[in-house]
C-alpha cells in the first residue's frame, strides 16, 4: 500500500498502512486498534498503548491522543507555480465580514499596503499587499461575510 | 434570606442571551420553580440554549444588532411569552442602560444593574473621575475633555509606553499601546475610528501602561435596600488579546490585608453608583502592590463560577433573590463567609492557536471531562456549528480542589479528557499555561501568554504530534476507515439541535 503525506503544522510525515502494522517515516511498528466507547480506541504501536479518537472533514482530519489535540491535513500535490509562487492572491486567513476595502480595481499598491479590512468578533485584521502591483480583481464588498481560505482579491 | 418575608420572585424569565450563559440561567432559574424563556436568531434555531429552557421565542432574521441586540424585539418577545423578568447575561445588552430602562418600562424585573449605575460605569472617562471622588485609587491618565494637542502633553507627562483607550470600550476594543510620541496622533486616530464603529462614541483617554501589572478584580453585590458587600476576588492575569483565557480564586498575589483593602475600596466603589445585584470591580496590581480601578463590570461575569466555587454560592440565585427585594445575607458581610479551597477556570475558545484568530466549523465531536471537583458550562454539543457571527468561546472548564496545587493537577487533568473535534481550539495554549513555571509559582502578571509564545518560538519545528497521532490520521484519511473513531455511527450526544451529525454535510463521510 502506497503511503500517505500528511502534515500537521510545520510538521510532515509520509504514513504507510498495513494490515497489522504501520510506517511513519521509514518507523515500522506493529499497530492494534480496539474500541473502547462511543468515541475513543485503543491504539496499540508497537506495544505501547495510546487512546485516540478522530473526525474527518476532507481532506483534514482533528485527533484527540492521550489527552491532547492534534489538526492534520493530506498533502495534496502543489498547485501549479503560476498559482502558488506569483503569490498574487489575497486569502482571508479567517472566516469574517469585509469591514474596509480600500482598493478598487486598478489602483496601484506597494507591498505592505492595507487591501482590506476583516472584523471577526471583536478584532479588526488587515490583509496588507504581499508585493507591489496593480489590483487585478477585489472579488468581495464591504459588508460581505467570507469564509477562511476565500480568495478576496487579486494583484498582478 | 430565610429570616426575611416571602419574596415575590419572578414566575417567568427572559433570558436575553444565547450559549453557554444562556443554559448557566436557566438551570439556576429552574431550581428555583421559575419557568424560563430562552430566545434565538435564526441562524441559532438549532442552538444548545434552546434544550435548557421551557419555551423559546424567535427573534427573527438578521444578525446580531437585530436580533440579540435589539431591545425593541427582545421586549416584544417577552411579551409575547408573559414573562415577568429578563436576564440578560453577560456581553450583547448587559450592560445597555436604555434596555434596562426599556424592560422596566414594561412592567418587568430587570435582573441587571440599575440603569443609572450602568451609565456612571459605562463611560470609563467618567467612572474614573467619579472613583477619585470616592477615594478609590486610579491608574494615572488623562482627564476628559483633552484636545489632541493635551493628550501628546499628557502623554509625556505619564510617560511611554501609554495605552489608548475607547471610554466607552470593553473587552480590548479599540484599545492599543504605543511606544513612540511619534505614533500616538495615528493611534488616537485609529482609536477613535475604533471606538467610533464599535460603540458609536469616538472618545478616547490615555491611560499609563503599567508593566508586569496583574489583573485582579473583585465580585460585588449591592442590595436594594443600599447594603454592600463583596464575595472576594478572582485572578485574571492570563489573556491573550486583552482578553482573559484561564482565572483563578484565591489570586496567589493576594493575603489577607491586601483582599481586605480591594475588597473596601470595591464595596466603596459599588456604594459610589448606588449599585445593585452583582457587578465586578477591575483592579490593575502592580508589582509593588499597589492596585488602581481599572473599571467596573455591571453584570454578571463569565468568570463568575470560580467565585461560586469557592464561596459555595450560586451567584444567579443571589441575583434573582437580591432583584425580587432580597437584602445580602447577614453572612457576607460579617466574616461569616470565607473563602474555600482553590478554583481554576479555563476557557475554550474557536480560535486558531497561532494567531488566535476565531474559527468557525462544526463540533463533531464532544466528550466533556467530568469527575471530582470538575464543572463544565458549555453553549454547545455535538454537531452544533460555530458560527463567526457570535463570541467564540464554546465552553469554560471550572475546577475546584483543596489548594491550588490540586486544583492545577486537576485542571490539566480534566484538560486532557477533553475530546473537541471538528474546531479549532486554544487547548493546547490552556495546557502550556498550565504548565508554564511562572503559572505553577503563582508569579505571573499579565505578560504571561507573550511569555509562553516567545519560548515556543525557540524548539525545533520537527517535533510535531507523535507517531500514534500519525497513524491515527491516516486510519482516519484512509478509505476504509470510518469518518470519526466511533464505531457506533448514531451514538450521537446532541442534546439541543435534535439533528444527527451524520445525516448531513456532503464533506462527511460516515462509514459503517
Amino acid at each position: 500500500m502506497s503511503g500517505i503525506r500528511i502534515e500537521s503544522g510545520r510538521a510532515s510525515r509520509t504514513v504507510r498502512l498495513e494490515s497489522a502494522a504501520a510506517d511513519v517515516d521509514g518507523r515500522r511498528a506493529s499497530i492494534a486498534v480496539r474500541e473502547l466507547d462511543a468515541w475513543t480506541r485503543e491504539l496499540e504501536v508497537g506495544g505501547v498503548r495510546h487512546r485516540v479518537a478522530w473526525a474527518r472533514e476532507g481532506d483534514r482530519v482533528f485527533v484527540w491522543c492521550d489527552g491532547e489535540i492534534f489538526v492534520f491535513s493530506r498533502t495534496r500535490p502543489t498547485r501549479s507555480a503560476a498559482g502558488a509562487d506569483r503569490g498574487g492572491d489575497l486569502r482571508a486567513p479567517m472566516p469574517g465580514r469585509v469591514r474596509r476595502a480600500a482598493v478598487a480595481a486598478g489602483d496601484r499598491v506597494a507591498r505592505g499596503d492595507v487591501i482590506l479590512v476583516l472584523e471577526a468578533m471583536k478584532m479588526e485584521h488587515a490583509i496588507r499587499a504581499p508585493r507591489d502591483g496593480v489590483i487585478r480583481a477585489v472579488h468581495v464588498r464591504e459588508g460581505d461575510l467570507v469564509d477562511a481560505g476565500m480568495e478576496l482579491a487579486e494583484i498582478e | 434570606m430565610s429570616t426575611q418575608p416571602p419574596l415575590r420572585l419572578p414566575k417567568r424569565l427572559l433570558i436575553a442571551n444565547r450559549g453557554e450563559i444562556a443554559i448557566r440561567v436557566a438551570r439556576t432559574a429552574r431550581e428555583m420553580g421559575i419557568a424560563t424563556i430562552g430566545v434565538y436568531s435564526e441562524s441559532d434555531a438549532g442552538a444548545a440554549h434552546l434544550a435548557h429552557v421551557d419555551d423559546a421565542e424567535p427573534l427573527g432574521n438578521g444578525g446580531p444588532s437585530e436580533t440579540y441586540l435589539s431591545s425593541d424585539r427582545l421586549i416584544a418577545a417577552a411579551r409575547a411569552a408573559r414573562a415577568d423578568a429578563v436576564h440578560p447575561g453577560y456581553g450583547f445588552l448587559s450592560e445597555n442602560a436604555a434596555f434596562a430602562r426599556a424592560v422596566e418600562g414594561a412592567g418587568l424585573l430587570w435582573i441587571g444593574a440599575p440603569p443609572g449605575a450602568i451609565e456612571a460605569m459605562g463611560g470609563k472617562l467618567a467612572a474614573r473621575a467619579l472613583m477619585e471622588e470616592a477615594g478609590v485609587p486610579v491608574v494615572p491618565g488623562s482627564p476628559r475633555g483633552a484636545s489632541d494637542r493635551e493628550l501628546v502633553e499628557e502623554a509625556r507627562r505619564i510617560g511611554f509606553p501609554v495605552l489608548v483607550k475607547a471610554s466607552a470600550g470593553g473587552g480590548g476594543k479599540g484599545m492599543s499601546r504605543v511606544e513612540r510620541p511619534e505614533d500616538l496622533p495615528a493611534a488616537l486616530d485609529e482609536g477613535r475610528r475604533l471606538a467610533q464603529a464599535a460603540f458609536s462614541d469616538g472618545t478616547v483617554y490615555l491611560e499609563r501602561l503599567l508593566e508586569g501589572a496583574r489583573h485582579v478584580e473583585i465580585q460585588v453585590f449591592g442590595d436594594r435596600l443600599g447594603g454592600a458587600a463583596h464575595l472576594f476576588e478572582r485572578e485574571c492575569s492570563v489573556q491573550r488579546r486583552h482578553q482573559k483565557i484561564v482565572e483563578e480564586s484565591p489570586s496567589p498575589a493576594l493575603d489577607a490585608a491586601l483582599r481586605d483593602a480591594m475588597g473596601t475600596a470595591a464595596v466603596a466603589a459599588a456604594r459610589a453608583v448606588g449599585y445593585v445585584g452583582a457587578g465586578t470591580v477591575e483592579f490593575l496590581l502592580d508589582a509593588s502592590r499597589r492596585f488602581y480601578f481599572l473599571e467596573m463590570n455591571t453584570r454578571l461575569q463569565v468568570e463568575h463560577p470560580i467565585t461560586e466555587a469557592t464561596t459555595g454560592l450560586d451567584l444567579v440565585r443571589a441575583q434573582i433573590e437580591i432583584a425580587s427585594g432580597a437584602p445580602i445575607p447577614r453572612a457576607w458581610t460579617d466574616g461569616t463567609l470565607s473563602q474555600r479551597g482553590h478554583a481554576v477556570e479555563l476557557r475554550l475558545y474557536a480560535e486558531d492557536p497561532v494567531e488566535f484568530l476565531p474559527r468557525s466549523g462544526r463540533v463533531h465531536v464532544w466528550r466533556e471531562p467530568a469527575g471530582p471537583g470538575v464543572r463544565v458550562d458549555a453553549g454547545v454539543a455535538a454537531g452544533t456549528s460555530v458560527g463567526v457571527e457570535y463570541d467564540p468561546l464554546l465552553a469554560k472548564l471550572v475546577v475546584h480542589a483543596a489548594d491550588r496545587g490540586a486544583a492545577i493537577a486537576r485542571a490539566r487533568r480534566a484538560l486532557s479528557e477533553w475530546i473537541v473535534l471538528g474546531v479549532e481550539t486554544n487547548a493546547a495554549l490552556l495546557a502550556e499555561v498550565l504548565e508554564a513555571p511562572e503559572f505553577v509559582s503563582g508569579a505571573y502578571s499579565t505578560d504571561l501568554v507573550e511569555r509562553i509564545r516567545s519560548r515556543a518560538k525557540e524548539p525545533d519545528s520537527e517535533s510535531g504530534p507523535p507517531d500514534a497521532a500519525w497513524i491515527a490520521a491516516a486510519l482516519a484519511l484512509s478509505s476504509a476507515a470510518s469518518a470519526t473513531s466511533s464505531a457506533r455511527s448514531g451514538a450521537s450526544t446532541v442534546s439541543g439541535a435534535g439533528a444527527d451529525p451524520w445525516d448531513d454535510h456532503s464533506a462527511w463521510r460516515a462509514g459503517a
